[in-house]
């Protein structure tokens, strides 16, 4: 069962999701701020951080960025809807999805297993490693490298990664990509899709501005190459 | 606003348009009668007054028969006169519908005129004098007028066989349908519309008519 | 100057403008008409005195001529009057004469028909000449009455009886009058065409501040409430631009408190959903172990603890639907558009709760729109609900483009069930919040809401929602209407 950090200043969201998880089997250790937050990632080595983004101190957003600094760790903020810029600024900071308050505990576990699921396994007669330009694409050991280099990317980044590239040039709506990336309805939040992409872009695309490898089709949605 | 404004355009229009043209007048006065030349002048002819067929008072003027033979004779005396008037209008004045309008005189020699006070004179007539009418009157009262002086201005009494009249002066020339009246009542005899250089014609008559000291009214 | 007007706005026949330069010319043809009325008239007096006055006295002079017989003889006197008639004065002349019972004539008819019976009585019983002015048969005469005097003795004179008239035509009197008209009319027509200059431009001058107004009225009414205009001078235009200001700035005030009042009750509600949410966070995530844990109670905690699970369910779904009508109210509703299927955007709606038997579904393919798929799902899903909650069964939703009034593309989406209807009179109310179509039902399966989200969420398309009966009475028919590309259609 993985291993959840929350980071929640309100006692009765902590204690209520804590409670709710923990039945789940789920291992959870919780923090009261950012600060404490941090603390206890270096410690506790939880598999996904529950991050809130409004927290006194040092807030979510901030916490998102200081732990995507050094780490890939799937990060699922908590929000109240209504809070749409923060939502953007938390996806651009690199969180991975998020949940909007209030929420069951089903809801919460189900978008963690989202989350955490593995992008399924390519089917025989695959190579292991695909190159795309200059990216291999290791999709059994779920590494990413440009040039030889390794790039860090987030789960969802590399989730969409290999779904686009396992059908190159296939054209992808936000919509179908909602659904099988984040495991959303069809009628989620696209920015999730805009956002991640526009991350994606900055790690593997040369000019960011006029993308080689995600490309956007304007009224249909995304597609990777044609190289 | 729409009524008012039609109601002046309408008085303007009245204004202008009604004024159009030559409009109407009533009956104006203007100016004076014409003098006309008549011959022989009332000076040296035989003034009778007729009457015309609307009642009016019209004067003839006759040539004196005897005036030819005799220049220095003072004129057709009163008794003459007055026999020509009634003995009617002569043919050409009975072309022009002129009448005497006067009974017929029982005899000439009838007719007598003697001096009156204060310059008039009383013509004492062979007829009853009561029954004429005011024209007929008036007829005599200026006819023995002028036959008296020339400008007619002599107070004239009628004596009858039955009573005498009231003196007269053949005066009122402004209306002469209205004339004559036998007696002189002062308002009678003070016709407001005169002419300028008649007055000295009606202070006689006025003085006349307080000379009789009865006025009596008809 | 061309106001816009509003429907059933009464306009008079003509405008300010054109009313004030016809007042003005109105007074300008008064004056102009009056003056030239009153000149007119001195001229015309004077024309017509000139030849009255000739007349009479050449008449009077024509007649003094004469030597006559009292009697008058009648043989001589027709030639006479002939006489007399060649010298007329100014212009030529009848001349009838009266003299007893004799009657004569310089025309052919002894007497004339001109000559009023006043006339003939006055010059008949007055020694005075006399003129009268008759128009007979549109033709205007001069008519003399000329008694003749003779002197008797030195300073008398009497009437000879004979009464002269002269009948002269004033045609050219006549013709010079109505030259003066003319005169008048062509002098008053170019004064009037001049007029309209200084006409035209007081009416600006009035106009302008009328404009001002106008504008400034107009710029309130499209919400610029602090227009104001600079009023110049002390006329009545000016106290109407001041008093316009005052009214401006009461209404300025008043709006604005009113949005202030309005803006702190929207926040109040806002306020209240967001509070009530952090601890229904807490509650909603121990739900679960709520109902787990119910079955091993005795029942009447179990009822107790199920009780307090459903109702919090319900209460969070009541506290997300009230934050959402409140960001519409606050105007912080976004749209986020995407290119979508219209029917696959449906499929997965009904799909998603699972309606995919229950609900008849007619989706031509193909149809591509441009839509916020999140909220298009909440218009659908709250509308499908919506009909199997209250409808009958089959419920059908129907898909269709058709072109609106402007020419613009419509997606048409329509919500049909098979129910009573609605009554008629909740029609109207439909879409209200909280309106509950049964007084007596104390509470639906949704918030109450449903439907006010839907209206809003529609109208954040530029669309609109209308809700009827079907053709033969039964079953309700929702039907949406928006733009097939959104945030396109508006250049």
């Amino acid at each position: 069962m993985p291993r959840v950090l929350l980071i929640e200043d309100d006692p009765s969201v902590r204690e209520g999701v804590e409670l709710g998880l923990r039945r789940r089997g789920h291992e959870v250790r919780t923090a009261s701020t950012g600060e404490a937050g941090l603390a206890a990632l270096r410690e506790f080595r939880p598999d996904l951080l529950l991050l809130d983004l409004m927290l006194p101190g040092m807030n979510g957003v901030q916490v998102c960025r200081k732990v995507r600094d050094d780490s890939q760790l799937p990060i699922i903020m908590l929000t109240a809807r209504g809070d749409d810029f923060d939502v953007v600024i938390g996806l651009e900071a690199g969180a991975d999805d998020y949940i909007v308050k209030p929420a069951r505990t089903e809801v919460i576990e189900a978008r963690i297993r989202a989350v955490l699921r593995r992008i399924e396994e390519p089917g025989s007669g695959r190579p292991v490693v695909e190159f795309h330009g200059e990216l291999a694409v290791d999709r059994a050991g779920l590494t990413v490298a440009k040039n030889g280099e390794r790039l860090a990317l987030a789960p969802s980044e590399m989730k969409l990664l290999l779904h686009l590239t396992s059908a190159p040039e296939q054209v992808f709506s936000r919509q179908q990509l909602l659904e099988h990336v984040w495991e959303h309805s069809y009628h989620g939040d696209a920015r999730l899709v805009d956002a991640c992409v526009r991350r994606l872009r900055n790690k593997i695309e040369d000019t960011p501005g006029s993308p080689r490898y995600i490309q956007t089709l304007r009224g249909f949605g995304y597609r990777f190459g044609p190289l | 606003m729409r009524r008012r404004s039609a109601a002046v355009l309408a008085g303007l229009a009245t204004l202008l348009l009604g004024g159009c043209g030559v409009p109407e007048t009533d009956v104006i006065e203007a100016g004076g009668p014409a003098t006309v030349q008549v011959f022989p002048e009332a000076s040296s002819g035989l003034v009778l007054f007729l009457r015309s067929p609307d009642g009016e008072l019209m004067p003839v003027i006759r040539f004196l028969e005897g005036e030819l033979e005799e220049p220095d004779s003072p004129g057709a005396g009163t008794p003459t006169t007055v026999a020509a008037l009634f003995a009617g209008p002569l043919p050409n004045e009975r072309r022009a519908g002129l009448t005497d309008g006067l009974p017929e005189l029982p005899g000439r020699t009838a007719v007598r005129a003697v001096p009156y006070r204060e310059g008039g004179v009383e013509v004492t007539l062979p007829i009853a004098v009561g029954d004429l009418d005011d024209l007929a009157v008036r007829q005599l009262v200026c006819t023995i007028a002028f036959t008296e002086d020339d400008e007619g201005l002599t107070p004239v009494r009628l004596r009858g066989t039955d009573t005498a009249l009231e003196p007269a002066v053949c005066d009122e020339d402004i209306d002469l349908g209205r004339l004559p009246r036998p007696t002189t009542a002062p308002a009678a005899s003070s016709p407001s519309g005169s002419q300028g250089g008649q007055g000295g014609r009606r202070g006689s008559a006025d003085q006349a008519a307080q000379d009789d000291q009865a006025p009596s009214g008809p | 100057m061309r106001l816009r007007r509003t429907a059933g706005e009464r306009r008079r026949p003509f405008g300010l403008r054109t009313r004030l330069v016809l007042a003005f010319l109105l007074v300008a043809a008064v004056s102009a008409g009056t003056t030239a009325a009153l000149t007119f008239r001195e001229a015309r007096n004077a024309v017509l005195g000139t030849a009255q006055d000739t007349a009479v006295a050449s008449f009077r002079e024509q007649v003094q001529q004469l030597g006559m017989e009292l009697p008058q003889d009648p043989t001589g006197l027709q030639d006479v009057l002939r006489d007399i008639a060649r010298k007329g004065k100014p212009h030529p002349w009848y001349v009838y004469a009266e003299y007893g019972s004799i009657r004569a004539s310089s025309a052919a008819a002894p007497t004339s028909t001109v000559i009023t019976p006043e006339l003939r009585r006055t010059a008949r019983s007055n020694p005075h000449g006399s003129f009268e002015r008759v128009v007979k048969d549109g033709v205007p005469y001069l008519t003399i009455g000329m008694p003749a005097v003779f002197r008797a003795g030195a300073n008398r004179v009497m009437p000879t009886g004979l009464v002269l008239f002269a009948v002269m035509r004033m045609s050219e009197e006549q013709a010079g009058v109505e030259a003066l008209v003319v005169a008048a009319r062509d002098g008053a027509l170019p004064g009037l065409a001049i007029a309209l200059v200084p006409a035209l431009v007081a009416a600006r001058s009035v106009l302008r501040p009328v404009r001002e107004l106008r504008k400034a009225a107009l710029s309130m009414g499209s919400g610029r409430l602090d227009t104001r205009i600079q009023a110049r001078g002390s006329d009545e235009l000016a106290d109407l631009a001041r008093t316009f200001n005052e009214s401006a700035g009461q209404l300025e005030r008043s709006v604005d408190e009113l949005q202030q009042a309005e803006a702190r009750a929207r926040r109040f509600a806002s306020d209240v959903s967001h509070e009530l949410r952090t601890p229904l966070s807490g509650m909603l995530a121990v739900t679960e172990v709520l109902d787990e844990e119910a079955e091993r109670l005795d029942p009447d905690t179990a009822r107790a603890v199920r009780l307090i699970s459903a109702e919090t369910g319900k209460l969070a779904v009541l506290v997300e639907d009230l934050m959402e009508i409140s960001r519409f109210d606050a105007r912080a509703a976004e749209l986020n558009t995407d290119e979508v299927d219209a029917a696959e955007t449906i499929r997965k709606t009904l799909e998603h709760r699972r309606w995919t038997d229950r609900v008849r579904a007619d989706l031509p393919e193909g149809i591509r729109a441009r839509l916020d798929p999140r909220r298009f799902d909440v218009v659908v899903a709250n509308l499908v609900g919506n009909a199997l909650r209250h409808g009958g069964a089959p419920v059908t939703v129907r898909l269709r483009t058709a072109a609106g009034g402007d020419g613009t593309a419509l997606l048409v989406t329509e919500v049909a069930d098979s129910g009573p209807g609605i009554p008629p009179e909740v029609l109207p109310h439909i879409f209200d919040r909280f309106y509950k179509a049964d007084a007596a039902r104390t509470r639906s399966a949704g918030s109450g809401l449903g439907l006010a989200i839907t209206l809003e969420n529609v109208r954040l398309h530029g669309g609109t929602v209308r809700a009827a009966n079907g053709p033969e009475g039964r079953g309700a028919v929702f039907t949406v209407e928006m733009p097939l590309r959104v945030g396109e259609a508006v250049a």
